[in-house]
């Protein structure tokens, strides 16, 4: 079974995403901030993340994120 | 007298007084024109070549007064080689200056404005948009049939509830809000007693806020003030709320105090929460204004709540201002001058 994170702030929005993925048959986690997103994001050997680009509350996070993608796949 | 002596006589006068009163209003030209001279509300020019000076002078002059306060030395000596006065010039061109600023100001002043209008109508959008988002992704997941149980069916349909709620929450406060603005809000001010009122609002509502974590303090002199009471109602609900939204801890607590001060009266409410930037306390009382820039969760409100006390508290003729406490906490003042009463 393939696993994706998502970061992402509104917890709604990320519960109904979450809904859809299981029920196409991924592992879904959540990550509502930048910080556990990324420490999620580089130990949790994660397949796929979705990352909520459009959160203005920490844009340096976003940038870690983003730049550290290439390390996600351990 | 002889009909001959008076036609001598007339015709005599006749040449007489408009001599006296041509030479009267001769001399008193040559006095105005002579004095405006001396007192140079004119330049006196000998040649072209001082009328060259005169003229670039006044340019330099009005070029670098209205580049806002340079000296003027320079000139001033270049005119008085030239035997001419500066003062009337140095007015004038002070004249424009003040008015160039005052124009600056307004002109500052407008956009402002203006740019205030565009964040009122950036921010009511995005406001509006986060739960109807929400709202919209929730009821396409249950005609997609994603909620498989009865349970998670009632989780989307509660979702969906609560942010119809917050949005319902937004528009009333929106239109609570413009109505204010518009000064088409009727207040229906009457006398009553403020700290019975707080005192009242509290026990109403005492167990909701300490269910949700906030614990409330009071420590109210009598005063009695002539304001419209819902109106009231309004401004300390939406500070209790603003204080509950933006707790961090577990259990917060609110101290609330009313007393009289040298020039009125204070009502304070400060709480312990993570308080706010000091370079965002100056701004908390402006139309979506949230000190943490993200706006990202719209459900912590509508981003009018203090906008809306401090238009209430102005509408009392009181002022309203936000502090920091310590050691951590937001403190909001309100103060009724003393003729409120």
């Amino acid at each position: 079974m393939k696993k994706i994170l998502i970061i992402e702030d509104d917890l709604a929005i990320a519960e109904i995403k979450r809904d859809y993925l299981e029920a196409d048959n991924f592992k879904v986690d959540i990550a509502p901030d930048g910080n556990s997103g990324l420490s999620k994001g580089l130990h949790g050997g994660f397949d796929l993340i979705l990352l909520d680009l459009m959160n203005p509350s920490e844009p340096q996070y976003i940038e870690t994120v983003w730049g550290a993608g290439y390390r996600f796949r351990g | 007298m002889t009909v001959k002596k008076r036609l001598f006589w007339s015709n005599i006068l006749m040449i007489l007084v408009p001599v006296v009163s041509a030479t009267l209003v001769g001399i008193l030209c040559i006095v105005i024109i002579w004095t405006s001279f001396i007192h140079g509300t004119a330049i006196g020019v000998k040649d072209q070549e001082d009328f060259d000076h005169a003229c670039i002078a006044l340019t330099e002059i009005v070029e670098q007064k209205l580049d806002f306060n340079k000296d003027l030395n320079s000139l001033e000596t270049l005119l008085d080689n030239s035997e001419m006065t500066l003062k009337i010039i140095k007015d004038v061109c002070e004249d424009f200056n003040v008015m160039a600023e005052r124009l600056k100001e307004s002109v500052i002043q407008l956009q402002q404005q203006e740019r205030s209008r565009k964040e009122l109508i950036a921010g009511i959008s995005h406001d509006i948009r986060s739960p109807l988002t929400s709202i919209q992704a929730y009821v396409e997941g249950l005609l997609d049939g994603i909620a498989k149980t009865p349970e998670t069916e009632r989780r989307y349909l509660k979702t969906i509830k609560t942010k119809a709620e917050v949005l319902d929450h937004i528009i009333s406060q929106l239109f609570l809000f413009s109505k204010m603005e518009l000064g088409e809000y009727n207040d229906k001010p009457c006398e009553f007693a403020l700290d019975e009122m707080i005192h009242e609002i509290i026990l109403a509502s005492q167990e909701e806020y300490s269910q949700k974590g906030l614990h409330i303090e009071t420590a109210l002199e009598p005063f009695s003030i002539y304001a419209d009471s819902i109106h009231f109602q309004r401004i300390i609900t939406n500070i209790f709320d603003n204080s509950l939204k933006y707790k961090t801890k577990e259990t917060g607590h609110m101290k609330i105090s009313l007393r009289q001060t040298t020039n009125g009266h204070q009502l304070s409410f400060a709480d312990d929460g993570p308080g706010v930037p000091e370079d965002a306390l100056p701004h908390l009382f402006e139309v979506f204004y949230r000190s943490d820039p993200a706006r990202q969760n719209p459900d912590k409100g509508s981003g009018l709540g203090l906008a809306i006390v401090a238009n209430a508290v102005h509408q009392m003729n009181g002022s309203v201002t936000a502090l920091p406490c310590k050691p951590t906490g937001l403190e909001i003042q309100i103060n009724f001058p003393s003729e409120v009463k």
